[in-house]
Parts: structure tokens; C-alpha cells; sequence
């Protein structure tokens, strides 16, 4: 009896399951960094406390120092019992709190860019921030020269705009800062003093840096207390008010490439939104990504696409990878996958190409994907095919939408010409 | 013993022809595009077509503040993924497909699972798109997620309690009847792009009060400041005097506005909710004429703004 009792028990149990039960939200499994963040947070090298009255008192103690004589030695003295993280604390409270004395911003960067910091560089990513929000133009370039000091180009954009730049009624001290940025642009190159020379030596140095993020001259040492500082940006990747999470976003994408290893490690914490945007600041980072992806991020991205809330992002990043090997894990996704992940999968594909012309007119008998994902298909298979790329038309595709497409596919057919 | 051994065969043979009959297509509980809504709800779609929730990725005041969404972390609310797929009042990220749609059907309504949610308890389970009632829908939650950023809900939180409300709903979305006598809630989202609405946010006044003309704007109508938003929004409130029966110039008296980000160097001067701000006038003139002008960008020319109030005193004939 018990044993018929059983059978039937077997053969019903399958049919009572639930059809339609809910995939689980997430097979990732991850870590959590908030251990990390937190001992990076308030590691005993923290940021000392002190206001902008006492940094105000260190810069003129620096004053006081050019001033020569027994007043400058005595100053000198003083300047000379101040610890770096101090030094660096004071200028950079000013030139982020004091918005109306341009003289004085002026002055605190100049002092960051003439000290020889030697390995204590951990002021590098906040003085980075400051090229997003400092808007005097000679000051910019002076932020250049600070940082290129320590090891990173992220202020050759300005150098490069100023340069350029011919709109004299539109900025102040502009010719102030056009001097600055040839005299900075000649340091770099040895001290050349043929402007063109120093101008190419300058786009080659610029073009190093947005694709691997180094600079040869000088390399940044990645010490704890810098390590200390990228944590704390990751750590701003979980606020809810987007300011810090962009400010954590503009500075990574500038600071040399180790930097990328943090990104990817954290690319896999228990957060949504640190990975989030962790995966999107590696993706903006384009072509330099592909460093990251060999540090540290292969496995995760394996994980990351099961993630429910996160393999879009890693199907995005696997894009910007541009590289035709992708193309193995984004079938599956084009395939199979739900709408949103259907569009980045098929976004990438156009990124990184691929080329089963017939794979892709099979997949464009299928009506439901989004604008965007038959945008991308369409402007492959047409690649592909040898065509000439023709506009799609699609029924409710945003036209920046096909322009970001349109320029994806640029981009890669110049790397591949490249 | 023989029977039951029957029946149990007779069960198992049904359960086995039970499971591998072809399954009846499970009722279609994923919604992943808003376009699929357009069906059922062709009015409530039309409503929100003429809203600026329709409008948030392709809007060009946006495309422009926003550098053409180079300032990427826009997207997430003019294009954000269903809200309801965060933690009430978390911030939302950005979705992949259907930018153009902008904030969409689904952006509010798409549950985590696929299914539909309503703020309606008596919502029909029967419909195509199974809706059921979840509470947060009606909630200043929902809405936190984006209009939070720039600081809204915060000030609607510190409102007093006679102007906020029941919540955002009372004002942006309030009860309508649509063809055929159904009731629903507005999804046209009435606020700054409104005038009736900006009209009912602030009164303005002008008149003499001990000798003294004076001119007072009062945020009496809504339940967070005016304008509400950070950088987008600006409300300048404007003089003319007539001198000599000539009429002059239009003057700025006071710019209404929260600065944005790297505009540190201004302050703050929106009109929290409740509170008054008086200016005094010249009586030395004939005539005084006052104008509150409403600009969706602060960079706009005053004549691209709405005036949404405006009064003239008479002081000496």
C-alpha cells in the first residue's frame, strides 16, 4: 500500500508545482565591502580634523616662508614640524571651501604643485574632483601640474582646451592661462622650448593616458592611503543623492589604471548600486577597461550576469570591452534573455561585433525587441552584409539613441583600423 | 485490494497525462514595454502623453541643462528603470530600452515579478495585466525616488500640514472622469509646465500699507517651495514704475531659485512652503506695476517665461 502510496505521490508532486514560479532574484554570490570601506574609512590615517581657520594660518606660515630672513627661517621651522597629510588637508580645504579669493585658490594649488610629496600622494583623487568644479582657468592648469607631478594626466583635457581656446572675451585670464599651460607642456617634454614639439609631445602623452592610463614619466605609487581614498569613492556609490555618486564617477574615470583593480573587486559587493556603478564607471572608461577586465573581473563578469539587478550593466561593460571575443557570452543574453537584457546584449554585439550575418537576420524575424536593440542589429547586419549603412527606421527610437549607436560602430571600426 | 490498485493506476496515469499535456500558456504577467498598455488604456495613455513624464528623455530644455545627457547620471530619472524594482524611496537607475518613452507606463507601475501594480484597492485581478493594489503607489515614496534628487520631497516633508496634502497625488495627480463616466487619476502630472497650477502655488500682492507700497509673493498653494527643483527652475519677480506718464523699464527685484551643484558661490532663495516675502516700492511715481515671471530654465529670456501673476497699482492720478 504505502508503496503505491508513494508512486502516486511521485507522479503527483510535478504537477502540483507552481508554473509560474518567480526565477530567484539573484544567484550572485557577494561580498560584502562594507568591512573594507569601513576600516579604509576610519583608518587611524584619516583626513585630520581640523577648519578652514587653521588652513588659512598654514598658507600664511607658507607666506612667511618666502618672505626670507629670521621671520622666513622661523616659519620655515614650523612648516617643517607640519606632517604631508596635514599640508595636503589645509590647501585643499581651501581651494574646496574658499570660492570668492581666486589669489588664494590660486596659491594653494601652486603649493601642491611645487612640493615634493614623495610617496604620499593620497590627495590625488580629491584634488582631481577639483577639475570638475574649479572654474578659474589658470588655476586648471596648475591643477594639471600638481597632478601630473604625482603620476596622472588627468588635467591634460584642460591643458589642451585652454590651448585651443581663442574665445578671449569669454574667460578670464585667459591669456594668464595659455602662459601657464605652454610653460607646463614644455616641463613635461624636458623642458623643450619649441612650442609645436611640446603641442604633439602633448597629444601623444594625452593619447597614452585615455587609452591605458599612464604616465611613464611618473608612476603613482598605490600606497594604502591612496587605497584609503578610492574606497572612499566607492563608499560614495551607495548614496542616495547623486552628487557624491557622480563625483566618485568623474575622478575614477581619471586616475591611473590600478585604480581599476578597486573598481573591479567592488564590482561584485553585496550593494546594488555600488555595483551598479561600478560596471558604468569601468564601461566610461572604454577602451582602458580592458586593464581592468584583466585584472580581476573575468570571474565576476561570469557571475554578474546571472545577477538579476546587475547583468545589464555587465553585459554593457562587456561592450565597451570591443573586442569580437565577447561575442560567445552575449548570444545566450540576445537570445534568451528578458527585454533589457536583450538590448544591451544586442548594443554590445554592435560594439564588438560579430559576424553571423545569418544568426542576426534570424534574430531580426523577431518583432519584440526594443527600438534600440533592432537599431544595433540592423546596423550590423548591414555592416556585416557590406551595405551601406542605411539610417534605420524605427518606431520609437529616440534619434540621440541612434546617434550613440552610429557611434559605436565608429568607434570600433577605427580601433579595428587601428 | 484489486480496486485500489486501479484506482491509484487510473490517478497516476491522469497525473502523467496531466503533466505532459501541452501547458496552457501561463497568462501573459511580464510587461516589458509601456507600448503594450496602449491597448487597454488608450486615455490614460493619452493623458500622459501630454505630460512632461512623457517628455523627460527627449525634452531639449533637458538635453541642454543636462549637456545632452553627457551628465549621465540624468538618465536615471528621465529614463529610469520601474521604481518599484527599489527599495521604497531609493533612487532608481537607469533602463536600457525605450529611452524615448521616457518616465512610462511601467516606470510606475512594473513590479519586480513582471506583474502590474495600481494604487486602485479595488483593482480588477480579472484584467489582462492582473494589477493589484500596492500601497506604495500611493505614496510620497513612489515619487521620492526621482523628485528627492533635487530636494522636494524633503521640503514637503517640512511643509505645514495644511498646505502638503495627503501627498504629491492630491495636486499632480487629482480624480478625473474619463469617457464613459470611469473615474481615475489624472496622469497629465499638472505642475510647472501648468499655468492654472503655478497660478495656484503663489499669490502675489501688491498695495499700500502705512504709506509704504509694497509688494508681497506668498507660497499659500503648494506643499513644498516655489519653484521646487534644484537649477532647473527659477521664478524673477519684476517691477515697472510710471514716472511722468512714461513707463519704465521692467526691473528685477528678486530671483526665486535653489542654485545648482557648482554654483556655490549663490544661495538658496526659493519661497519655502507658507511663508511670505515682501518688497518695498518707490511712491514717488504715478504707477506701480509688479509681475511674478515662471522659467523652466534659469538662462531663459523673460519673454520665454510664463507670467503667472501680475498686478498694477495706481498711486497718484
Amino acid at each position: 500500500m504505502s508503496k503505491y502510496l508513494a508512486l502516486l505521490i511521485a507522479v503527483l508532486a510535478p504537477s502540483c508545482s507552481r508554473q509560474n514560479e518567480v526565477t530567484p532574484i539573484t544567484t550572485l554570490e557577494k561580498h560584502s565591502f562594507d568591512e573594507v570601506i569601513e576600516q579604509h574609512l576610519t583608518d587611524a590615517s584619516a583626513w585630520p580634523e581640523f577648519g578652514i581657520e587653521r588652513a588659512n594660518e598654514m598658507i600664511e606660515l607658507f607666506d612667511m616662508v618666502e618672505l626670507g630672513g629670521a621671520i622666513g627661517q622661523r616659519a620655515q621651522r614650523r612648516v617643517n614640524r607640519l606632517g604631508n597629510n596635514e599640508i595636503q588637508h589645509a590647501l585643499l580645504l581651501i581651494v574646496e571651501t574658499d570660492k570668492q579669493n581666486t589669489a588664494l585658490r590660486r596659491r594653494a594649488y601652486t603649493l601642491l604643485a611645487n612640493r615634493d610629496w614623495q610617496s604620499s600622494n593620497r590627495f590625488i583623487p580629491r584634488l582631481t574632483l577639483r577639475l570638475k568644479y574649479e572654474k578659474d582657468w589658470p588655476s586648471n592648469i596648475i591643477i594639471a601640474r600638481a597632478l601630473a607631478n604625482v603620476g596622472s594626466l588627468a588635467g591634460l583635457d584642460a591643458v589642451q582646451s585652454i590651448l585651443l581656446n581663442s574665445s578671449e572675451n569669454e574667460i578670464d585670464d585667459l591669456d594668464l592661462a595659455k602662459s601657464l599651460a605652454a610653460e607646463f607642456i614644455s616641463e613635461i617634454n624636458s623642458g623643450h622650448d619649441d612650442f609645436k614639439d611640446n603641442w604633439q609631445h602633448l597629444q601623444l602623452l594625452s593619447d597614452n593616458w585615455d587609452s591605458v592610463h599612464t604616465f611613464q614619466g611618473v608612476k603613482t605609487d598605490f600606497n594604502q592611503q591612496y587605497q584609503d581614498e578610492l574606497w572612499h569613492l566607492v563608499a560614495q556609490f551607495r548614496s542616495q543623492p547623486l552628487r557624491p555618486v557622480d563625483d566618485a564617477r568623474f575622478v575614477f574615470i581619471r586616475l591611473e589604471q590600478q585604480s581599476m583593480t578597486v573598481l573591479a573587486a567592488a564590482a561584485s559587493d553585496n550593494n546594488r548600486y555600488v555595483r551598479d556603478h561600478c560596471l558604468q564607471t569601468l564601461t566610461w572608461m572604454q577602451a582602458s577597461t580592458q586593464l581592468a577586465y584583466d585584472f580581476a573581473l573575468e570571474e565576476s563578469l561570469e557571475i554578474l550576469g546571472s545577477d538579476f539587478y546587475s547583468s545589464v550593466r555587465a553585459i554593457e561593460y562587456r561592450g565597451s570591452l570591443m573586442a569580437e571575443s565577447q561575442a560567445d557570452f552575449l548570444w545566450p543574453f540576445i537570445e534568451n534573455g528578458n527585454y533589457e537584457q536583450r538590448t544591451a546584449a544586442a548594443d554590445a554585439l554592435l560594439r564588438c561585433a560579430d559576424y553571423s550575418v545569418a544568426r542576426i537576420d534570424a534574430l531580426l524575424i523577431d518583432q519584440s525587441f526594443s527600438p534600440e536593440a533592432q537599431c544595433s542589429l540592423l546596423l550590423l547586419r548591414d555592416e556585416l552584409r557590406g551595405n551601406e549603412i542605411v539610417i534605420p527606421q524605427i518606431s520609437g527610437l529616440d534619434e540621440n539613441e541612434l546617434n550613440r549607436r552610429l557611434r559605436w560602430q565608429q568607434q570600433r571600426q577605427v580601433l579595428a583600423a587601428d | 485490494m484489486r480496486f485500489i490498485s486501479a484506482l491509484f493506476a487510473v490517478l497516476g496515469i491522469a497525473a502523467l497525462a496531466l503533466m505532459l499535456a501541452p501547458q496552457e500558456s501561463l497568462p501573459a504577467t511580464e510587461w516589458y514595454s509601456s507600448t503594450q498598455c496602449l491597448d487597454c488604456h488608450a486615455d490614460v495613455a493619452a493623458e500622459w502623453k501630454s505630460s512632461h513624464h512623457a517628455f523627460a528623455y527627449e525634452n531639449p530644455e533637458v538635453r541642454k541643462l543636462s549637456n545632452d545627457f553627457a551628465n549621465q547620471e540624468c538618465i536615471a530619472c528621465h529614463a529610469p528603470q520601474p521604481v518599484l524594482k527599489f527599495e521604497a524611496g531609493e533612487r532608481v537607475l537607469a533602463r536600457q530600452s525605450e529611452r524615448g518613452l521616457g518616465v512610462d507606463c511601467l516606470a510606475c507601475h512594473a513590479v519586480t515579478d513582471g506583474g502590474v501594480a495600481t494604487n486602485n484597492r479595488q483593482a480588477n485581478g480579472d484584467a489582462p495585466c492582473h494589477p493589484r493594489f500596492v500601497e506604495r503607489m500611493g505614496s510620497v515614496q513612489l515619487c521620492s525616488s526621482c523628485h528627492n534628487q533635487h530636494k522636494t520631497v524633503d521640503q514637503w516633508r517640512g511643509a505645514p500640514d495644511n498646505l502638503k496634502g495627503n501627498n504629491c497625488l492630491g495636486c499632480h495627480m487629482p480624480q478625473e472622469f474619463r469617457q464613459g463616466g470611469r473615474s481615475g487619476s489624472n496622469h497629465a502630472f499638472p505642475a510647472s509646465h501648468d499655468l492654472v497650477a503655478l497660478q495656484s502655488a503663489v499669490s502675489l500682492d501688491l498695495k499700500i500699507e502705512d504709506g509704504v507700497v509694497r509688494t508681497t509673493l506668498t507660497n499659500d498653494g503648494s506643499g513644498h517651495n516655489f519653484p521646487t527643483d534644484e537649477r532647473s527652475r527659477a521664478a524673477d519677480l519684476f517691477v515697472q514704475y510710471q514716472v511722468d506718464g512714461k513707463l519704465g523699464e521692467w526691473q528685477r527685484l528678486y530671483r526665486f531659485r535653489d542654485p545648482y551643484r557648482d554654483e556655490t558661490d549663490l544661495t538658496n532663495t526659493q519661497l519655502p512652503s507658507g511663508q511670505s516675502m515682501s518688497f518695498d516700492l518707490r511712491n514717488d511715481v504715478q504707477s506701480v506695476a509688479v509681475r511674478l515671471i515662471y522659467k523652466t530654465n534659469p538662462f531663459m529670456s523673460d519673454d520665454d517665461g510664463v507670467v503667472v501673476h501680475s498686478a498694477t497699482l495706481i498711486i497718484d492720478e
